[in-house]
């Protein structure tokens, strides 16, 4: 067998051959299966005329959230009035090199899920383990292909693709440090790129998983999941995971079925765990997503409490052990002080919590699947005689020594109406707290600040009982990447708006005024023919609501990629097939090449895939990475108003600059329309967001009917809100063909008034310089 | 000292002036361009919409509430988001929101606390031609002047202070 090095032959001393590498045919295969295009495994600057390309249409707009610099001991810099810091940097650019900063701890959560994952199912499964999406998914991993250039076949071939990814978060992570990067827009660039980097993370970390895991592969009809604290049957121990790294969960469900528990034991979730937990088994329960960590811990529900990676809350040990519930540690990224007892005999394991030992660490998922189970068991009983929330005249009586202060409401982060609540029950009226349950996001910020400790949380729940503890709803489980056979299906009417767009509801739960607004969002656009997709918190977010007719919105719509669907995508990690599906509108609707051509296919997108993300409760590092790597894809993002607080925004002025665009079949400079208008944009309410997100919904390439939908959905919504048509209607009526037929006379008088003059559509521009200029 | 409503929120070291009725009325009647920006708390609007119809001050609408302000029979001026408005404030080249040239005093009421706060940062960091009133809900240390942080009640009284102020100018 040929192997790589030098030689030299027998009789031949003067002769040396080198081989540098052997091709083998596996490799020969992967050169051939598309040309490789000009950017394979981008670094930093291989993109950056792009991001300059996008960050001269949408102009980065800053809103510090802090007026100074505190990163290095020449601080506190004050860096108001023009002043710089003491190394150089103005306001500016420390908002975008905050923003990096931001965004690189994001990636590396995701990447950190990522490597965690695939190192542990290369341990279960081999390196070798096939990656298999099944039959109705060719593309299987669309951002490796774009971004690196390969087609990873196994588990092992996935290595590679972290390695690069570890390597470019560092190079970005370091221009963060004092006195490197100084100029705003190559900030932004860099956050743009290491976000983009995330996109990767997250897709290795999903692929693996689905490979590794047998999750749903894209499963339109995936299993309805039982949802919400009601779900759960109380009369059986109960596990809670809380988190998104989901190899401690599978490897419990696999334990309890394997020792014949499965009708014994209750296994639940919170965040993203419980959505990945339920793609490996339709029978554990989703109780909802973060905002409710806080309620369900203090509803002493949870036997055993278990926690893996991100979003968790830094306090729950102490909350655990207020409900006497043994906590469990599973990753490196959580330790709090508590003893690693991963080599440490299971059943002393056992026997040490339920000896009252607070918690462990234990980092092998099938020692601590043991663990955990064996604890549930024999801790049920004893925690049954536990009683964990204050009764109703306890709660009267704990409202009675509030002074009325009202630093509640002021640390409240939506100014949420606490002080009024506590005056009503001291009477008894405890329906101003119940009715603070759904907008409360259960952050106990309100009890950090309370003068009296009161337990304001637990006072919240309590009088909500019937509510929290009553409602049961249905989340369809997550299903993966989008199939190829639906993009075939979908690809044509999307690119020419007769479909009128992807709203896609992603990230935390940091909503204004509570879960129901998503659900509300979904809903809207729904019935109207778009293609919602969620993930994440919002795909939880969007269960806990029913429609008119009493059902869910995924009882109510179809999980098929196709307009009128509502489709759960899956966990923040799977956020990366909804721009995989944007991606292979181009790749297979268009037959673009994706192999290291990712300036090209983001081009496609921005100009023809009408789709819009909807960051509503934004809260983490996570999701300003996951909407700035959208971002560089060519796909705005609507924030909700707490997304203020991530202090840029990316927004084009309509008013004041022109779009200098290339029309791609003459090569010529055209103006182009704003559509989108904003790459990331707060709303301040739901009402504003859902006439934006129609708005952003249109593309250039829109024929005559797509446009005329697309403005009518506008249209139909401005007016329900705003009661007039929209202002800026004229710029996206490119001529008489566009209008809606309905709405023709009020339109058209309507462009009369605003001097409106038709133009010509010009369906396939570009911001790449065609190559003759270059 | 004035803390922030919001109490976390402390930025600045720089914090801009508790806002009196008095001082409020001078700068509306000092400005040569001033601006009302009305947000989504709806908790003031007839008062908003009073000050622009007395002191003949443009008015913009964001978020939702230019339907709020139909069904009181005003068109609102201009119809934007907050951040959109706030990014034309700052740029000197906006000729304003009836054409007239860019604002020189903004005056912003009802909007959510934490993203005016955040627009009001915008604009003392990138908008040195406009001077910022805050009259929503509790002290907005982001603001050249802002309330101090009242009870409805003194709020409303607050607000009815800075007409008579203007009347008797």
């Amino acid at each position: 067998m040929i192997k790589d090095g030098r030689f030299i032959l027998d009789g031949m001393e003067n002769v040396v051959i080198n081989i540098g590498k052997v091709t083998t045919e596996e490799e020969l295969a992967e050169q051939e299966w598309e040309p490789m295009g000009p950017t394979p495994k981008p670094g930093i600057l291989s993109l950056r005329n792009w991001d300059h390309r996008l960050l001269k249409d949408f102009p980065p707009f800053y809103a510090p959230i802090c007026d100074m610099c505190c990163l290095c001991t020449y601080g506190k810099c004050d860096l108001t009035e023009n002043r710089k810091g003491a190394c150089g940097i103005d306001i500016a650019a420390q908002q975008a090199r905050m923003v990096t900063i931001a965004c690189c701890i994001g990636t590396a959560a995701h990447a950190g899920h990522a490597n965690h994952v695939l190192h542990e199912l290369i341990k279960w499964r081999g390196r070798d383990h096939p990656i298999d999406l099944g039959p109705y998914i060719d593309v299987e991993a669309p951002i490796i292909r774009t971004v690196v250039g390969t087609r990873p076949k196994t588990l092992g071939d996935l290595e590679e693709i972290l390695d690069y990814v570890n390597q470019q978060l560092v190079h970005v992570l370091s221009s963060t440090h004092t006195g490197q990067e100084g100029s705003f827009i190559d900030f932004e660039s860099k956050a743009l790129h290491v976000s983009m980097i995330d996109n990767l993370a997250k897709e290795v970390a999903d692929i693996a998983q689905i490979a590794g895991f047998d999750f749903p592969r894209g499963d339109p009809d995936a299993a309805l999941i039982d949802f919400g604290f009601g779900a759960v049957d109380r009369t059986k121990p109960i596990i809670v995971f809380i988190g998104h790294y989901p190899a401690v969960s599978v490897a419990t469900i696999d334990y309890i079925e394997e020792h014949g528990l499965s009708d014994k034991i209750e296994v639940c979730g919170i965040c993203c765990t419980a959505i990945e937990t339920s793609r490996y088994s339709a029978s554990a329960k989703v109780i909802g997503p973060l905002s409710m960590q806080l309620f369900f811990v203090r509803s002493g529900i949870a036997d055993v409490i278990v926690l893996d990676e991100q979003c968790v809350r830094t306090d729950l040990l102490e909350e655990a052990q207020k409900v006497g519930a043994p906590l469990i540690l599973t990753t490196d990224k959580i330790c709090y002080n508590l003893p690693d007892v991963t080599n440490r005999d299971s059943d002393k394991v056992v026997e040490d919590l339920l000896n009252g030992a607070p918690g462990v660490l234990i980092s092998d998922p099938h020692k601590a699947a043991k663990v955990i189970t064996e604890t549930a068991l024999k801790v049920k009983p004893k925690r049954d005689a536990l009683n964990h929330l204050p009764e109703l005249e306890e709660v009267r009586e704990l409202a009675e020594a509030c002074i009325e202060c009202g630093w509640c409401d002021r640390a409240c982060p939506n100014s949420l109406p606490v002080k009024d609540a506590m005056i009503k029950a001291k009477e008894g009226d405890f329906e101003g707290l119940s009715n603070l349950f759904s907008p409360c996001m259960s952050c106990g910020r309100c009890e950090s600040e309370c003068k009296k400790d009161l337990p304001i949380v637990s006072m919240i729940l309590k009088s909500a009982q019937e509510i929290a503890f009553g409602e049961t709803y249905t989340m369809r489980a997550g299903r993966g990447p989008v199939l190829d056979t639906e993009i075939r299906k979908v690809g044509a009417p999307l690119v020419l708006g007769e479909i009128p767009g992807i709203v896609a509801l992603v990230g935390c739960s940091n909503f204004p005024d509570g879960e129901v607004e998503v659900a509300k969002i979904a809903e809207e656009f729904a019935r109207r023919n778009y293609i919602v997709v969620a993930t994440g918190c919002s795909a939880m977010a969007m269960a806990m609501y029913r429609c008119e007719d009493g059902q869910t919105l995924y009882e109510k719509y179809p999980g098929t990629f196709d307009a009128g669907g509502v489709v759960n995508i899956g966990s923040c990690v799977a956020n990366a097939h909804i721009i995989g599906a944007a991606i292979k509108v181009a790749a297979i609707f268009a037959r673009i090449p994706l192999r290291g051509n990712f300036e090209e296919i983001a081009d496609y997108i921005l100009n023809k895939v009408g789709a819009c993300g909807v960051a509503w409760g934004a809260m983490s590092q996570k999701a300003a990475s996951i909407g700035t790597g959208t971002n560089r894809w060519g796909l705005p993002v609507v924030l909700g108003p707490h997304g203020s607080k991530y202090r840029r925004a990316y927004i084009s002025n309509k008013e004041l600059s022109e779009w200098e665009l290339y029309d791609k079949r003459t090569g010529e400079v055209v103006e182009g329309e704003p559509a989108p208008e904003y790459l990331a944009y707060p709303a301040e309410t739901m009402e504003e967001a859902i006439v934006l997100i129609a708005k952003l919904c249109i593309r250039p390439s829109d024929n005559a009917k797509g446009r005329q939908i697309k403005l009518s959905n506008y249209v139909d919504l401005y007016k329900k809100y705003m009661e007039t048509l929209p202002p800026d209607l004229h710029l996206f009526v490119r001529n008489e063909r566009d209008i809606p037929i309905t709405m023709k006379d009020e339109i058209m008088e309507y462009l009369e008034e605003a001097g409106w003059k038709p133009r010509k559509a010009i369906g396939d521009l570009s911001r790449l310089v065609p190559e003759e200029e270059v | 000292m004035t803390r922030a409503y919001q109490c976390a929120n402390v930025s600045d070291p720089h914090p801009g002036k508790v806002a009196t009725s008095a001082s409020v009325a001078a700068a509306i009647k000092r400005a040569e361009r001033p601006v009302i920006i009305v947000g989504s708390e709806l908790r003031h609007l007839d008062w908003a919409l009073d000050l622009a119809k007395e002191q003949n001050i443009p008015i913009v609408a964001t978020a939702h509430v230019a339907g709020a302000m139909r069904e009181k029979g005003v068109r609102p001026d201009r119809e934007m988001g907050a951040i959109e408005i706030t990014n034309l404030l700052k740029s000197p080249e906006w000729d304003g929101v009836r054409g007239e040239g860019q604002h020189d005093l903004a005056i912003f009421t009802d909007v959510l606390y934490y993203l005016e706060a955040q627009m009001l940062s915008a604009l003392k960091h990138f908008a040195p031609h406009i001077k910022t009133i805050s009259l929503t809900r509790g002290h907005q240390p982001n603001a050249d002047q802002s309330l101090p942080n009242l009870s409805e009640k003194k709020m409303g009284e607050f607000l009815a202070e800075i007409m008579g102020a203007l009347a008797e100018s």
